[in-house]
């Protein structure tokens, strides 16, 4: 049985996707499972805060995720380990700090806890080891934004 | 109290010693992290011979950034040894780096910036640094600050991790200023660090420094000390009477800037003494400095000549260093 839903992100693109993949962003599996009550073939969900480019960052995320276990919950209060992922993840994030950052922002509005784990330990390994000098210069790529971000 | 004398507010200020403290004491090697450092830290921070040209060349190079003049000479260099190889990958990495700024720079407005992310995000980002990449972080920019100000446990739990011996009477404001006051007035922030590491010792000195331990625990009025580690290789010690730490920075003319004690010329201070012995020595040098042999010519000088001056440098220096324990917070 295919489950085809649709994602329409913010530049009025429209995706087609499985649902089942779909399904592991916490945001869509809520509105599939309690707003369509289960009877979501084909359905169009629009998702306001995410634009074309990262929405197809994520599904191609999602689809090479889709057949992981479910993750563990941890407390969340423990100091957790930079541990090095898997190569295709490497891979996948190997990106400019523009998507790196939307990409975060994406996981978080539609909460893919696998996701913003992995960007934003990527996030972390730039910031760690450096001064706050060097973490400013990593993190701003132009003079404009530099001022914003101060 | 005595009386203060005249100038001395602004003596106190201008007050540093003429040595560039941000480089090695050993081989003018520039600190990577503006700490400062000291003997001790030349054998962890300096193991790398920098001796070799062309490496020192690439290492001054990556630091300053490519300029046209270093782009040159870098196609000059054909010198295939390991360590140049290697730096020479890392020159390569930077270079495209660079040139993938460039390009995001260009796309930079459809990506989102780090500005846009929710504090909860930042939380979640910052939950995955060690120690010292959490502080660079508060001094970032103000936002980050608050954020990271919302974490008063985990303030709490570093500082008391970190300084075994200190007592509070009461709850300070802030765990995070207290934090980063403690840190300031470290001697060599490199070694309290490395201090929290286990080392690993043969035996007899295991059962020697056993020994100490048991033998210090016992009452002895105005000196603590308490172990870092399991091995009871670093210990943390606070002399009370005048209040001093050993790891808090201190105007005496018979310790070093880096505090390091010299006073085995006068006191005869050997390994074969009672640590309870050794530290009662301490005590007295404290109260009575030695100047015909010096860690610190210049504080010396000042002691013999202007002791006015001394004494109200070093009260200046013990309230600002030495009791955040007591007056911060």
């Amino acid at each position: 049985m295919s489950n085809m839903i649709y994602l329409q992100s913010s530049d009025g693109d429209i995706f087609e996707t499985d649902a089942q993949i779909a399904k592991c962003s916490g945001t869509i599996r809520f509105m599939l499972e309690d707003c369509y009550m289960g009877e979501y073939e084909g359905v169009l969900i629009p998702l306001p805060n995410v634009n074309s480019a990262i929405l197809r960052k994520v599904l191609k995320w999602a689809d090479h995720h889709k057949d992981d276990p479910v993750p563990i919950e941890d407390d969340g209060h423990s100091v957790k380990q930079v541990s090095v992922f898997s190569s295709w993840d490497a891979e996948f994030l190997e990106v400019d700090q523009g998507t790196l950052f939307g990409l975060v922002q994406a996981a978080n509005y539609l909460d893919i806890q696998g996701l913003l784990d992995v960007t934003c330990k990527t996030v972390a390994n730039k910031i760690s080891g450096k001064t706050a000098d060097d973490i400013r210069n990593t993190l701003t790529t132009n003079q404009n934004k530099f001022q914003d971000f101060i | 109290m005595a009386e203060t004398p005249e100038g001395f507010s602004e003596f106190c200020k201008n007050f540093s010693f003429l040595v560039n403290t941000k480089t090695c004491y050993i081989c003018a090697h520039p600190s990577n992290n503006n700490d400062q450092l000291c003997r001790s830290c030349h054998s962890v921070v300096c193991c790398r011979n920098f001796m070799h040209e062309d490496e020192y060349f690439y290492y001054t190079f990556l630091k300053s950034g490519p300029t046209a003049d270093g782009l040159l000479r870098f196609l000059r260099v054909t010198d295939p040894s390991a360590n140049a190889c290697r730096l020479r990958c890392t020159f390569v990495n930077k270079m495209s780096a660079i040139t993938k700024q460039t390009d995001s720079n260009r796309e930079h407005k459809s990506g989102a910036n780090i500005s846009d992310l929710p504090p909860e995000v930042l939380l979640h980002i910052f939950s995955y640094l060690n120690e010292e990449s959490l502080v660079a972080a508060t001094d970032v920019c103000e936002s980050w600050e608050q954020i990271l100000y919302t974490k008063q446990k985990m303030w709490k739990e570093l500082t008391m991790k970190r300084w075994l011996l200190l007592k509070r009477t009461t709850e300070p404001t802030s765990w995070l200023e207290l934090y980063k006051t403690l840190n300031n007035s470290s001697c060599c922030l490199t070694c309290v660090n490395n201090s929290f590491k286990t080392q690993q010792f043969r035996f007899p000195r295991r059962k020697r420094l056993n020994l100490e331990h048991q033998y210090v625990r016992e009452f002895v009025p105005g000196i603590e000390v308490v172990e870092t580690d399991d091995d009871l290789v670093v210990w943390q010690a606070s002399i009370a009477g005048p209040l001093f730490r050993f790891v808090t920075k201190i105007i005496h003319p018979n310790i070093s800037r880096h505090g390091d004690v010299g006073l085995d010329s006068r006191v005869g201070l050997t390994a074969f003494m009672r640590l309870k012995k050794q530290l009662l020595c301490i005590q007295g040098l404290l109260c009575e400095p030695y100047t015909k042999v010096c860690m610190e010519p210049e504080l010396g000088r000042l002691y013999d000549e202007n002791r006015p001056m001394f004494n109200a440098l070093a009260r200046d220096w013990t309230q600002k260093y030495a009791m955040s324990g007591t007056i911060c917070g």
